[in-house]
């Protein structure tokens, strides 16, 4: 059955209601140095304000203003999620489709680094790394992106190995079509719902994963992130900050990671024969 | 030597300025020689009758003849008009084309028969009774030799004539289309007769349109064109193995009796005969020429069948030929020790059940596998030497299964096109050419239509879209997997005539596979069945439906008469 995925993600509601938290949140974050009130950096003012029309939500300890500390913070977990996914996906693609076109001992080799990387839980190596070398938030992308493709890469060997060996493309091929032409036209195109479906969910764990190490105080201090906002909350709650400390990191985090579980449902409703791994749902 | 004619060139002065001639017979030699029978086929204005006159010394009076005519050893052009008369009907006679202007319409037929014996001085009771004998042979009935000309019909008169001509024996007899309104029982009541005649030990020059009369009656078949021979052949091999492309397409457009394949004109018009062209006569009808066909005018080759081709590829070239292919898939055998040849502009049906290797035959030739033994040439060069994207832009495949070999993201559209884009081709005139595409598959040419997605296709649209995206590269190689089977009966036989017709326009070859025979009586020149990886027949189509020799031919064939008897 022929699928025109934007038309459908179109109608699906929920989809859509993920987008758009999304998209609000990120452009929220990528406006942050432009619409935060304060310096978040600048601890000039008293602490433990209450909220106030100067400080939206008070200040904290050290008399950041909150409302920029947060925006800032969003920033960073936007930057974190949507570069991770997009390095994961773009070595999973690569991996994942050379393999299949190539075969042999390349595809062998590209294999069994995926079978190692999915042996090992990716979570803990990030958390021995990061405590042990205290990498910048640059590296810190980097390293995440370098454990988690390996799913990417197996789903989309696998699904470019079946699309070998349709009829379609061999005609392609049988017409004197090169194989740049064929990856064009033929094999990018009907992989797209798994790298999308592959970005977001990536974006989700790296998004979690920043939060959970910098709550767990083991990322760069400097960096804004919701982690440690909720870190520091969290030790002084017997001041009553949670309503205007704790509750809007927790419910930022909560948007950004339930937009892109929405978006995911969406695309998991829409893609859905296909996304079992390469079954003929493409062509019948 | 009873008949020849020695590079014989005939002109005829048109009205007007005295160089505005139009050659009618350019440099023909030919022999005749006792008990043979020639004819001469080609179509009208080929210079036939012309032969036929010149032979008799009898062309009208604006015509220029050069190069002589040898009777009897005798050079005709050194007699005069009275020992001509002398010779004609005595040593040669001839059977008019218009047998009208040559009846004496007040003379009752049994007179006109015995006048000849009459003028050569037997009595004229002995004429009148040789006479009544011979109307008799001719099988016309007693009764009806008293009658006047007017008073038969257009056979009859014509078998009044050919009794004219064989009253006095002579030893040569030229019939110009003795059998042109005769019925089917008569015509061969008269090969008959003209047989005898010649196994008596007369040379007879049988001109006719009438291709299978000719391979019934004759022992070589001259095959004249625009006043040239382009080809003569042994007769019996002119309805199956001609080796001229004009020989070719004068028999393809031959209705013959065991013949269900579909009528094709030649392509083309005969060129204009006031000006010789440098090269090849025939070239611009031909769909095989190359380029030294425009430039020098071919020489006569002799073939292996024991006739002689002037063409400067040796008459119908050989597209494919396939030598000893065999191909296993893991452990089974599926093609065991196949050879096959294409000609230039044929189409072979490759017959066989399913299973039996049609599919792995058909496209070991276009290439997307490899043999595992033996070897393709194509165009006289190894399959594996030859570009695949060169290849590709010659060979259009329509795949078995149409869902499949067209993606579902592509709108009907944009599957046309695909082979142009390929190719680099895709241009403003694109899309014109696939709308015509679409309208040769017999397809809608709207906009909504060409936005459709495979989907929302049927099978047998998506089938034509498919054969419209095969064709749209103008390929000379269509090899065809099953390409008619998801459409009804009226769009398949339209389908069937638009493939007929590029054959007999573009000189296109294909490749039939299907399992349905039916089929490809239909379509092939030539049926190939392939039964458990081998072929066991392989011969000219009408043959193996009339005359199966394999076991699982004749049982291929019983179960479709048994199906479908009211096609047949
Ligand atoms: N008397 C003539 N004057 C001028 N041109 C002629 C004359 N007779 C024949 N032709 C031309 O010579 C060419 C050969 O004519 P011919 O009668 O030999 O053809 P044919 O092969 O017998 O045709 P058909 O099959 O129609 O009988 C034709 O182009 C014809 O027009
Ligand atoms: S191949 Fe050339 S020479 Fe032969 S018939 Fe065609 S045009 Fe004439
Ligand atoms: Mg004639």
């Amino acid at each position: 059955m022929h699928i025109r995925p934007f038309q459908e993600f179109k109608k699906n509601r929920i989809g859509v209601t993920g987008l758009v938290m999304f998209l609000l949140l990120s452009t929220t974050a990528i406006l942050a140095p432009a619409i935060a009130p304060h310096d978040p950096w600048d601890y000039s003012d008293r602490s433990f304000q209450p909220s106030s029309m100067n400080h939206l939500l008070g200040t904290n300890d050290i008399g950041y203003d909150i409302f920029s500390e947060l925006l800032w913070a969003l920033r960073t977990s936007v930057f974190f999620g949507v570069s991770v996914a997009a390095i994961a996906c773009t070595i999973g693609l690569i991996l994942g489709v050379s393999a299949a076109l190539v075969g042999g001992l390349y595809d062998l080799v590209v294999m069994r680094i995926v079978d190692a990387l999915l042996a090992i839980p990716s979570i803990l190596v990030l958390i021995l790394i990061a405590a042990y070398f205290r990498p910048s938030t640059m590296i810190l992308v980097i390293t995440l992106s370098l454990i988690i493709w390996q799913t990417i890469a197996r789903g989309v060997r696998a699904q470019t190995l079946s699309l070998k060996t349709k009829l379609h493309i061999k005609a392609a091929r049988n017409m004197g079509a090169s194989t740049v032409y064929i990856m064009r036209k033929h094999i990018l195109p009907e992989l797209f719902p798994l790298y999308a479906m592959g970005f977001v969910t990536k974006a989700r764990i790296a998004v979690f994963m920043e939060a959970g190490l910098s709550f767990l105080g083991i990322f760069d201090p400097t960096t804004k992130s919701l982690g440690i906002m909720m870190s520091y909350a969290m030790r002084y709650l017997y001041l009553d900050v949670w309503f205007n400390w704790l509750l809007p990191a927790v419910l930022s985090l909560s948007m950004l990671i339930v937009s892109l579980a929405l978006i995911s449902y969406a695309i998991e409703e829409i893609f859905d024969p296909r996304l079992k791994g390469g079954n003929n749902a493409a062509t019948v | 030597m009873p008949l020849q004619f020695k590079n014989l060139n005939v002109k005829y002065r048109l009205s007007g300025a005295e160089d505005n001639t139009i050659t009618a017979l350019n440099n023909i030699s030919l022999k005749i020689n006792e008990g043979e029978c020639v004819s001469i086929v080609g179509e009208s204005g080929s210079g036939k009758t012309t032969l036929a006159l010149a032979s008799m010394k009898l062309l009208s009076q604006n015509a220029i003849m050069t190069g002589s005519v040898v009777i009897n050893g005798v050079d005709t052009s050194e007699l005069s008009s009275e020992e001509m008369r002398k010779i004609r009907w005595n040593e040669i006679s001839i059977v008019f084309q218009n047998y009208g202007d040559v009846l004496n319409p007040v003379h009752k037929i049994i007179n006109q028969v015995a006048e000849p014996l009459i003028k050569n001085g037997e009595s004229r009771n002995t004429a009148l009774d040789k006479s009544s004998k011979m109307l008799d042979y001719m099988k016309i009935k007693t009764g009806r030799s008293m009658l006047y000309p007017h008073q038969l019909s257009a056979g009859e008169r014509q078998r009044v004539l050919m009794a004219m001509a064989l009253i006095t024996d002579p030893g040569m007899l030229v019939l110009d289309e003795p059998v042109a309104s005769v019925d089917a029982i008569t015509k061969l009541y008269l090969a008959e007769v003209i047989r005898k005649q010649v196994n008596l030990g007369k040379a007879v020059l049988l001109i006719t349109h009438d291709l299978s009369f000719a391979a019934l009656c004759s022992d070589y078949t001259v095959v004249l064109y625009s006043g040239n021979i382009l080809e003569s052949l042994p007769s019996e091999e002119l309805l199956d193995a001609p080796r001229h492309p004009y020989t070719r397409a004068l028999v393809r457009s031959f209705p013959v009796m065991e013949r269900a394949k579909d009528l094709a004109g030649v392509r083309g018009a005969p060129p204009s005969q006031t000006s010789t062209p440098k090269g090849c006569i025939f070239q611009p009808r031909c769909t095989q020429s190359i380029d030294v066909c425009l430039e020098r005018s071919p020489q006569a080759v002799s073939t292996n069948g024991g006739g002689v081709v002037v063409c400067h590829r040796g008459g119908i070239a050989t597209m494919i030929s396939v030598e000893n292919i065999s191909k296993s898939y893991k452990d089974i055998e599926v093609l065991k020790d196949v050879s096959l040849k294409l000609d230039e502009g044929e189409i072979l049906a490759l017959v066989g059940e399913t299973g039996s290797g049609k599919t792995t035959l058909a496209y070991l030739i276009a290439g997307t596998i490899k043999p595992d033994g033996g070897k393709i040439i194509f165009r006289e060069k190894g399959l594996d030497k030859i570009d695949r994207k060169e290849f590709a832009k010659m060979v259009g495949i329509v795949y078995q299964s149409p869902r499949d070999s067209i993606s579902h993201r592509f709108s009907v559209f944009e599957a046309i096109a695909e082979p142009l884009v390929i190719h680099n081709a895709f241009d403003n005139e694109s899309a014109g050419k696939i709308k015509n595409a679409l309208r040769e598959v017999q397809l809608p040419v709207d906009d909504y239509f060409m936005r459709k997605y495979p989907h929302e296709l049927s099978g047998g649209e998506l089938q034509r879209v498919a054969i419209a995206r095969a064709l749209i590269l103008e390929p000379d190689l269509l090899i065809a997997d099953e390409a008619t089977s998801f459409l009804d009966p009226s769009v398949q036989a339209k389908i069937l005539r638009l493939l007929l017709n590029l054959q007999n326009e573009r000189g296109i070859s294909m490749i039939f596979v299907t399992h349905d025979i039916g089929v490809a009586r239909k379509v092939s020149d030539r049926v190939a069945v392939l039964h458990d990886g081998r072929i066991v027949e392989n011969s000219p189509t009408h043959h193996i439906i009339e005359n199966p020799q394999h076991e699982y031919t004749k049982r291929l064939i019983d179960a479709v008469k048994s199906s479908k008897i009211s096609d047949l």
